[in-house]
């Protein structure tokens, strides 16, 4: 297992695209897990002045709400991710070193696991980015610190490392079916963003709540902030354990996919 | 005998239409250079990738040791198959070593197979600013780290200039002497001579031939031949000295004669045994006159 991640490790190191990439994400998830609370903050400041009613300043990042609130922001800066992934698979197809690997040794499973290995090794560093992040928050924003009080609500964590990890399996095997970076882009994308999209509102609700990306999107809710409560709207601030048990599903079934075609095609 | 290390059985693979390989079987036996021989498009590529397991084929066998492949075998062979592959933003140094993590080898005959391939000046340039050549250095390169006890060689002199091809020849020789046992595809029928003991020559994915590289390229003769009775013919013959092979094809027997026997010599032999001809003719067939038969019948 650690000779699969050290060759993945080989590949990437001095890979610029990547590590431009991988940066950029950090950039991008740091400044707005950061910037959020202030920005609503500010963006109200003129509301809050002509409104009837008064409109409470926003507070983020204390313990332990912190943790929902920074893992729901996070999950939408997955698809930089999934990008990456899918540069990386389809570089394996059009470099044909895919071929060369398997030729050189490595099993076709071992060359899916050493993929899933790094996925894996990718959503745990964003998960840890979260992590990092939200400990500097919560403890230069909550007044009353305790040990539950920080901990309490880390499983979010955990289920933000599924919604990345799962998110990440689908754009692997998008990847290994369309093998071309741009178009498979092009269809992680248009999938994920439109079609799906438009199946929400075409096919029946009962049916539509369980298409794959929405149910990764919704593994986490939307917090429930001082703000919501006022348009009394209310959200799920615990995770539903029946989708993470459908989440699991479509991450196995996309890995097995993604085997049965490394199995059946050539190379 | 010498034990089997490949064994190929009846092995096809279609591609829409086209047959690729048709109905092939082939045994390559340890410590032997074996060459498959033939024009572009004849199937040697399609045959090494299923043989590797990278190309799935649709119908026969083949084993490794008497074996189903696996990663384990191909650990202990080095392969180049039909172009140069690695990874283009890596220099050759890393692209060599990810070869040798996945072989589970220590980078020790790294610089040692780069020297042998005259690239080792070069070693931390990366892949995509290499010529032609020496891309295809890089790949034999790959192909030999940590000695490997088979190599399987797809137009390994593909790009490369004179002095590279008789470079990377005499290379291979050497490598085969140490008693390595080699697959070499290619479409140069002088290449095969010169590096191999053993040929399969392929034509539209079906083997026309195969044998002994020296026999086949020993001068024989092939002399076409009939009379009345051709079984007391065949019989006949055997007892001539020069004789190579007889095979019966229609109401002829095709003779092969040695070295620099002709015509007249077998003709005044059969006279001698009170045998009259009623056809004779000699067709000089070596494997390259068969191979360039095979060439100029694609151009058609
Ligand atoms: N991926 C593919 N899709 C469709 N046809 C293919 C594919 N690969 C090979 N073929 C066809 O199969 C036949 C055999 O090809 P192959 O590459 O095995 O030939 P080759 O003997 O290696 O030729 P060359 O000397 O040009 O390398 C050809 O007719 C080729 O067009
Ligand atoms: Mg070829």
């Amino acid at each position: 297992m650690i000779k699969l991640l050290k060759i993945e490790y080989q590949k990437i190191a001095p890979y610029k695209t990547f590590w431009v990439l991988f940066g950029l994400y950090l950039a991008v998830l740091g400044v707005v897990i950061f910037g959020t609370q202030s920005f609503i903050n500010e963006f109200f400041v003129d509301v809050r002045k002509n409104s009837p009613i008064p409109i409470p300043t926003v507070s983020l990042y204390n313990f332990p709400d912190v943790w929902q609130n920074i893992t729901y922001l996070g999950g939408y800066f997955k698809i930089f991710l999934a990008v990456l992934i899918v540069i990386l698979v389809s570089n394996e197809f059009s470099f044909r070193t895919i071929r060369q690997n398997i030729i050189n040794g490595m099993s076709k499973s071992e060359f899916l696991k050493s993929k899933l290995l790094f996925i894996f090794t990718i959503s745990l560093a964003s998960t840890l980015f979260l992590f990092i992040s939200g400990i500097i928050l919560g403890l230069t924003h909550t007044t009353y610190v305790s040990f539950s009080k920080v901990f309490n609500n880390t499983y979010f964590l955990f289920v933000y490392l599924l919604e990345l990890f799962s998110f990440l399996s689908f754009a692997m095997l998008v990847g290994f079916l369309v093998k071309k970076s741009g178009f498979a882009i092009g269809i992680l994308l248009f999938y994920s963003y439109i079609i799906e999209r438009i199946l929400w509102y075409k096919i029946p609700e009962e049916v539509s709540q369980y298409f794959p990306i929405r149910m990764i999107g919704k593994l986490i809710d939307v917090p429930n902030t001082a703000l919501m409560k006022i348009f009394g709207i209310n959200f799920r601030n615990f995770v539903n354990f029946t989708d993470l048990a459908i989440v699991v599903s479509y991450t196995i079934l996309f890995v097995f996919l993604t085997y049965l075609l490394l199995k059946k095609r050539d190379i | 005998m010498k034990e089997t290390i490949l064994s190929i059985n009846q092995l096809s693979k279609n591609y829409g239409r086209i047959r690729a390989v048709d109905n092939l079987s082939l045994d390559i036996e340890k410590g032997n250079v074996y060459g498959i021989l033939g024009p572009n498009g004849s199937g040697k590529t399609t045959t090494i990738g299923i043989v590797l397991g990278v190309i799935n084929a649709d119908s026969g066998s083949f084993k490794w040791l008497g074996n189903e492949l696996t990663n384990k075998e191909r650990k202990h062979i080095g392969s180049i198959i039909e172009t140069p592959l690695f990874y283009p933003y890596l220099t050759a140094i890393s692209n060599l070593r990810i070869v040798a993590d996945i072989k589970g080898i220590g980078y020790e005959s790294i610089e040692k197979v780069l020297k042998t391939v005259d690239l080792f000046e070069r070693k931390n340039d990366r892949f995509k600013t290499y010529s032609l050549g020496m891309k295809q250095r890089l790949a034999l390169a790959a192909a030999m780290i940590g000695n490997p006890e088979m190599m399987i060689l797809d137009e390994p002199t593909n790009g490369l200039d004179p002095q590279g091809i008789a470079e990377t020849r005499n290379l291979i020789k050497r490598i085969a002497s140490d008693g390595t046992t080699i697959l070499l595809a290619s479409h140069l029928l002088d290449e095969v001579q010169k590096v191999c003991s053993h040929v399969a020559v392929l034509n539209h994915g079906k083997t026309m031939f195969s044998g002994d590289v020296d026999e086949v390229l020993t001068d024989t003769l092939t002399i076409e031949i009939a009379s009345d009775n051709l079984e007391e013919l065949q019989k006949s013959l055997t007892d001539f000295s020069n004789l190579h092979s007889i095979t019966k094809e229609g109401d002829k027997l095709v003779v092969r004669v040695k070295g620099k026997t002709n015509c007249g010599e077998l003709n005044n032999f059969l006279f001698g045994k009170g045998i009259v001809l009623s056809h004779l003719s000699a067709k000089k067939k070596s494997l390259e006159s068969y191979f360039l038969e095979l060439l100029s019948e694609k151009n058609d």
